[in-house]
């Protein structure tokens, strides 16, 4: 076991490199998990929308309808400027902007009405929500002017606001309404792909590298070791190496998901990891049975991490990519990791029947991982019969 | 001799593989992995009419052709199937509607989850009731004017008048793509170390020997510079190309106004690397360490994987926001395209000038009159 043993050096001496990409990772992986942390599903919540309303008046009309908004908007506090309304709503912290001009009170109640000003996210599902909302409003607030004109205006405005009062019962029926939504692991476990499939290559092609070099290889095939012999060794390394970065990846996984522990879940997805990883070694041993320096080896390793995270949801959910994106997608064992983890998560009985599309990707992701592998192996035997 | 270093500098700078990849190659191939994967991301807010299950069981005749006219034309807030409640409830569990409305003594809702949809189906509900106690309070106390109550209630009344926020689409992917210019331009400071690594004795045996030629130092290094400049110059042209003609990214119509921030921005790359090359001392492993790290923190406080962050900092920490290079050049593009006025724009251009002249400066002070007697 010498090639291992030596192999164990290389990854010693890589080590403070290693990890300082590996903490790196571990903690935007962390602030990604808890950021992206769903809320609770419950009962029926009506959506609120965030707007700011700016009144350049009040008047029991204006303080009907902010009160009856209230419904359905969270008002934000925000500084009256409009670069810093332009920003607010470029970046969604307000959907929406109203402003009741000055003397709108009055031209109402005399029909000569002034526009209130909308700014909206054009197009927007929020919009039409608000829309809606301020609309009836005033439409109510304009009958019972019409119909009872004696009446003072605040006393209409109690009127409108009794009537819209009137809420519809909901129901909640159907495959979301189950007991716990879908766990925070999932995130974790997403974002692990990103992790571990950067540290294995980085690592495994540390240790070919030095193998690759022509005068070793050289000096090594004139030992009494056979070529398999040494092939294999680097293997086992580069296997030990990902099973090291699996098992420190599973257990900070347990700072998000300790609670989580006796979940059946929470098993698949460590299953399913496993096998990523084993997957991502073979990837990784061919990728540095193929690069000679270093630098071509951080070019493809951060090409191909990168490239596969996004393209197979790793960053950016399954859900919202687009159809040819996943077609794509699904050449690369990333996106049979993502898939899988998934349907763990939409898991509700974990019988056989319903593990079947699991189990399929984790079969995919081994057939990878034994192509690449054996893709490795053909393409060092060919390397070595050619005199470079 | 001016040009002769720097048809030399040229060739050099142009065969760098390494540079070239990261300079060119990576940000071309982030881009399209952020368009890939982001093309879809603003489409989830854009209103779509709401697939909605009915079922007549009290036969509504007047609820009913409301309903009918909401989903027909253009801008119907409906799509309607008219079936039974079992199917209905398929349907829903299918993801084929996003909810169920059934008439009865009261009208009634069935939704699977909550949502904007789901809340749009419940608001017009909710109207629909609401108007009715509305009549019914009318009919109570002021009988006279129910009828003219009721011709009100068919009449359209347009209450709101929109404002648009902007010349530009409020949407916020772009300044992924801001912020991976600035990220390639921070790169460019490979190029700035490579020149001063060629002028400075102690650095490379290249520049040992070249301080023997009979050049004025300063002459020599902007020679290197002024190829780095125009080769780093021409790298953000091809990568602006390729977002705008290729992944059909907005940028505003400033394209004069682009050119020279993408210019301002190239000097300001170069002069970091320079900056951190002589002022740090160490191999060359530990500087390229610290320029790629510094690019890419940078580029993360500027936006580069999650646009949130650039508003979080520019509200809560704004001076991180007007020392940071990376956020000052993607503050630059946002403000071309979405403001209208320029005071923002200015205040970026200022800030990306200052550094440059701050990094030059410190540049200039430690290389120049260094000799050596011995290496």
């Amino acid at each position: 076991m010498s090639v291992f043993s030596v192999c164990l050096r290389i990854l010693k001496k890589n080590l403070p490199t290693i990890s300082i990409y590996f903490i790196v990772f571990v903690f935007v992986s962390s602030i990604i998990t808890i950021m992206a942390a769903p809320s609770a599903p419950g009962e029926f919540g009506k959506t609120k929308v965030a707007i700011a309303l700016f009144a350049e008046e009040s008047t029991s009309l204006v303080e009907g309808l902010k009160e009856s908004l209230a419904q359905q908007a969270d008002f934000v506090q925000i500084e009256d400027n409009r670069e810093k309304l332009q920003e607010a709503m470029f970046y969604r912290r307000v959907h929406y902007i109203l402003r009741i001009p000055y003397g709108f009170t009055d031209s109402f109640i005399k029909g000569n009405l002034i526009a209130l000003e909308r700014t909206s996210i054009p197009g927007s599902t929020s919009a039409i929500y608000i829309d809606l909302r301020i609309d009836r409003f005033l439409e109510t607030l304009r009958l019972y002017a019409t119909a009872m004109p004696e009446a003072d205006i605040s006393e209409k405005v109690a009127f409108v606001l009794d009537d819209l009062a009137v809420e519809t019962k909901v129901e909640v029926a159907g495959p979301e309404n189950r007991s716990n939504g879908p766990s925070i692991l999932k995130y974790y476990f997403n974002f692990l792909a990103y992790t571990i499939m950067f540290a294995i290559i980085f690592g495994v092609s540390s240790i070919l590298l030095v193998f690759n070099d022509i005068d070793i290889k050289r000096r090594n095939l004139c030992s009494p070791l056979g070529s398999n012999s040494i092939s294999l060794q680097c293997f086992l390394a580069s296997a030990l190496f990902a099973l090291v970065n699996w098992i420190a990846l599973v257990a900070l996984s347990s700072m998000f998901g300790i609670d989580e522990i006796t979940a059946p879940s929470t098993w698949l997805y460590i299953v399913n990891s496993l096998v990523f990883a084993i997957c991502i070694s073979g990837l990784a041993f061919l990728i540095g049975s193929l690069t000679k320096n270093r630098e071509v080896v951080s070019a493809v390793a951060n090409i191909t991490t990168l490239g596969t995270s996004f393209l197979s949801g790793v960053f950016v959910p399954q859900e919202i990519l687009g159809e040819n994106v996943l077609r794509i997608a699904s050449f690369m064992p990333t996106y049979w990791y993502v898939r899988a983890n998934e349907r763990i998560a939409g898991l509700i009985d974990f019988s056989i029947y319903n593990l079947s599309d699991v189990l399929i990707s984790l079969a995919i992701q081994l057939a990878f991982g034994a192509a690449f592998l054996i893709a490795a192996l053909v393409i060092g035997k060919r390397r070595r019969m050619t005199a470079e | 001799m001016f040009f002769h270093i720097f048809k030399y500098r040229l060739k050099i700078i142009l065969q760098d593989r390494s540079t070239m990849f990261w300079t060119l190659l990576f940000p071309i191939a982030l881009s399209t992995f952020f368009y890939m994967a982001f093309g879809q991301l603003g489409a989830g807010e854009i209103f779509n009419p709401i697939d909605t299950a009915i079922v007549n069981t009290a036969g509504d005749e007047a609820f009913m052709s409301l309903v009918e006219t909401l989903s027909s034309g253009n801008e119907r807030l409906f799509n309607i199937t008219i079936t039974s409640k079992e199917e209905a409830l398929a349907l829903l569990s299918e993801g084929k509607v996003k909810g169920i409305i059934e008439t009865g003594d009261t009208i009634s809702l069935t939704v699977s989850q909550s949502g904007i949809s789901q809340s749009i189906l419940k608001t017009f509900i909710d109207n629909y009731t609401q108007t009715a106690s509305s009549v019914n309070r009318i009919a109570a106390r002021s009988p006279e004017s129910l009828e003219m109550v009721l011709a009100m209630l068919a009449e359209d009344m347009n209450f709101l008048e929109e404002h648009p926020i902007s010349r530009a689409k409020p949407d916020s992917t772009v300044i992924y793509f801001y912020s991976l210019i600035a990220m390639t331009c921070l790169f460019g400071g490979f190029l700035g170390m490579t020149e001063v690594n060629s002028v400075q004795a102690n650095l490379s045996y290249h520049a040992a020997r070249m301080n023997f030629a009979p050049v004025h130092k300063l002459k020599m290094f902007l020679s290197g510079i002024s190829g780095a400049l125009i080769v780093q110059f021409a790298k953000l042209m091809l990568l602006l190309a390729y977002l705008v003609f290729i992944l059909s990214i907005d940028f505003g119509d400033r394209i004069g106004l682009i050119i020279l921030t993408i210019f301002l921005c190239t000097i300001l790359g170069i002069s970091f690397g320079a900056f951190v090359t002589s002022l740090i001392k160490g191999e060359e492993g530990l500087k390229v360490g610290i320029l790629i790290a510094f690019g890419n923190i940078s580029s993360f406080l500027a936006g580069m994987m999650s646009a949130e962050i650039k508003y979080v900092i520019d509200t809560s920490v704004p001076i991180l926001s007007q020392i940071n290079p990376a956020s000052l050049i993607t503050d630059a593009f946002f403000a071309l395209y979405f403001f209208d006025t320029y005071t923002r724009f200015i205040e970026n251009i200022s800030g990306m000038i200052i550094l440059t002249i701050i990094f030059s400066a410190a540049t200039y002070f430690v290389i120049r009159r260094r000799k050596y007697v011995s290496i």
